[in-house]
């Protein structure tokens, strides 16, 4: 496992968000990161908070999408799953004495600008960044952030964005030739989109 | 000469691409976009052109999935 390049990943799993989800693997891996996420591997058996803790651990970035924090209907349950895995994140980095994790670096994203404030204000000191539900704010978002935490020879928000776009349309393409329709290409499971990734970028 | 339904390398491609500012028509692996536009539907009307001179034009949603191809007309 490479602690340094590994980069945990929180965020919603609804259809509503899956769309940035795919954006944010690639652009991640891009960047040359490992994107790590309970997404990655589906055993039945095994036991989620044990993953959880598992990709914190073996992680020293993480991105935490805090963007379900308002409730978008009447008696919709909020989802507290994403505060409470940032919140085992930031325990991992401050509780525990490993110099490793002392080093972990955290992005906290949401959708509107300062509703994690409103929601969670415990983070009220937090730097959050906003992509606005948008797709191409998010690269913009996250390559900053990498920029941001010393790392040298990002590749600019546009080149990724662009990049993302030719990538998906060969995506399309090759699964098109092979009788898949619109809806199995947009709905692959994360596995297999991360690995199409990995040999379009190798 | 190979029937256009049984090549097999990629055809050429022009993208319609989200832009914070607008919609780019943009050529595959091409560094800058050809031009920006302020609404989709121009850009759409813009790649026509590409797609007379033997591009695939392929139009983006928002979210970088694939709205419609359009096969290129040569």
């Amino acid at each position: 496992m490479d602690f340094q390049k590994n980069i945990f990943i929180n965020c919603p799993f609804d259809d509503d968000y899956f769309p940035l989800l795919k954006t944010l693997l690639y652009t991640v891996k891009r960047i040359g990161f490992k994107p790590r996420i309970t997404l990655e591997r589906n055993d039945s058996g095994e036991i989620r908070l044990h993953k959880i803790k598992e990709l914190i651990e073996s992680s020293k970035y993480s991105i935490h999408d805090l963007s379900r924090a308002r409730a978008k209907y009447v008696g919709e349950y909020f989802r507290q799953n994403m505060p409470f895995e940032l919140g085992l994140d930031l325990g991992c980095r401050d509780y525990n004495e490993k110099k490793e994790f002392k080093s972990k670096k955290i992005l906290i994203l949401e959708e509107e600008r300062y509703s994690t404030q409103k929601a969670l204000s415990d983070l009220s000191f937090a730097d959050c960044k906003c992509h606005k539900g948008e797709a191409e704010e998010l690269v913009y978002e996250v390559r900053n952030w990498f920029a941001e935490n010393g790392l040298k020879s990002v590749p600019s928000a546009s080149s990724i964005w662009d990049g993302y776009n030719e990538f998906y349309a060969d995506l399309y393409y090759e699964k098109s030739k092979l009788g898949f329709k619109p809806k199995d290409i947009d709905r692959l499971p994360i596995a297999e989109f991360m690995s199409y990734i990995d040999d379009k970028l190798t | 000469m190979a029937k256009r339904s049984s090549r097999s390398t990629p055809p050429k491609r022009t993208h319609v691409v989200k832009r914070e500012s607008g919609w780019a028509v943009k050529k595959q692996g091409a560094q800058r976009a050809t031009k920006v536009y302020r609404t989709k539907e121009q850009a759409v009307k813009g790649a026509e052109k590409s797609r007379r001179s033997g591009n695939d034009v392929v139009i983006h949603k928002k979210d970088g999935s694939i709205q419609k191809w359009k096969k290129s007309n040569k």
